[in-house]
């Protein structure tokens, strides 16, 4: 998720990808969290958000690694020496905190798709008939 | 183990190995764009200027300056356009550049490729640059192209550089980009 939202917003430097903002984050939190979900079925709901959160999180921090890679690559002494775009890459930053809220939705989208998936019996929610 | 879970792993699979090789392509790129827009400045400068004698008032004179542009950069750079004031300084005139330099003034030259003159990653280009002054349209700036102190010019240039980093978007412009000489400069073809 990281990796994508960071080439979807350094689209200048010629990328062997190119991809539009708003779509990748929004497509890339979403099917990876539906993924995690559909993988997480037997899971403890809260595990299952943990684990979202954790994952989101960590595309944050790849996302600000790769804002600051030239720094950490020892090239500029800092990023302002790239031109005045301090905004431009708080907004990157920003942009990016997006992941958590959407991939958490995505997660709890795949586990209840997976839920609805699976097959009568192994299925996790209440059997409101026994009831 | 139903069908649903192996096709999440084999989407989260590909989407790792999508978004590692590009990120791998993205860093590549900025870093090495970076590095280029860092030193680029540092490492553009002169090595000929050539002016020729001037023997009569009615003659066209075309001055060249040579320029070198190393890029110790891992990314291509492409010259979009050089450009430059030249000035020839009158060395009995004690006033500073900034008060004297419209009255020294000589002509704007430059280097405009029709596309960008690349310079290979690693790689130094020397290109040059040429001005005309028109005997016939420019007599004043002539007057003050031909002027020696001891059978030597003293040229005084500014140039700039505007260059994009090769198969993007980002460009810069160098300003500044000083030729002072002390010694001045024999006239080319003496």
């Amino acid at each position: 998720m990281g990796t994508l939202v960071a080439v979807a917003n350094f689209s200048d430097y010629g990328l062997w990808l190119s991809l539009d903002v708003g779509g990748t984050i929004i497509f890339v939190a979403l099917a990876a969290g539906i993924a995690i979900g559909l993988r997480l079925r037997d899971t403890e709901p809260q595990f299952l958000v943990l684990a979202g959160f954790v994952a989101s999180s960590i595309a944050i921090v790849i996302v600000v690694i790769s804002v600051y890679a030239p720094v950490f690559a020892g090239v500029i002494p800092g990023l302002e020496a790239l031109g005045p775009s301090d905004s431009a890459r708080a907004v990157i930053i920003f942009v990016s905190l997006f992941l958590i809220p959407l991939h958490l939705v995505g997660c709890v989208v795949g586990y209840a798709l997976a839920d609805f998936l699976a097959p009568e019996g192994l299925r996790g929610g209440r059997d409101l008939e026994r009831l | 183990m139903t069908w649903f879970p192996k096709v999440a792993a084999v989407f989260l699979a590909a989407l790792a190995i999508v978004g590692a090789v590009a990120w791998v392509n993205f860093l590549d790129r900025y870093i090495a764009a970076s590095d280029a827009r860092m030193q680029t400045g540092e490492n553009v400068g002169y090595r000929d200027v050539r002016i020729p004698a001037i023997t009569s008032s009615d003659q066209n004179v075309t001055v060249g300056v040579l320029f070198f542009l190393r890029n110790p950069s891992g990314i291509a750079i492409d010259i979009d356009r050089i450009t430059y004031r030249l000035y020839m300084d009158n060395l009995t005139d004690t006033r500073s550049f900034a008060e004297k330099s419209s009255s020294i003034f000589v002509v704007t030259g430059g280097f405009t490729p029709q596309t960008g003159y690349v310079v290979g990653p690693h790689n130094t280009a020397t290109v040059w640059g040429n001005a005309t002054v028109f005997a016939a349209t420019q007599p004043i700036q002539l007057r003050r192209l031909n002027l020696t102190f001891g059978g030597r010019y003293f040229p005084i240039i500014d140039a700039s550089l505007v260059y994009t980093v090769h198969g993007t978007s980002i460009f810069e412009i160098v300003v500044g980009i000083e030729f002072v000489t002390s010694g001045g400069i024999l006239p080319s073809g003496s």
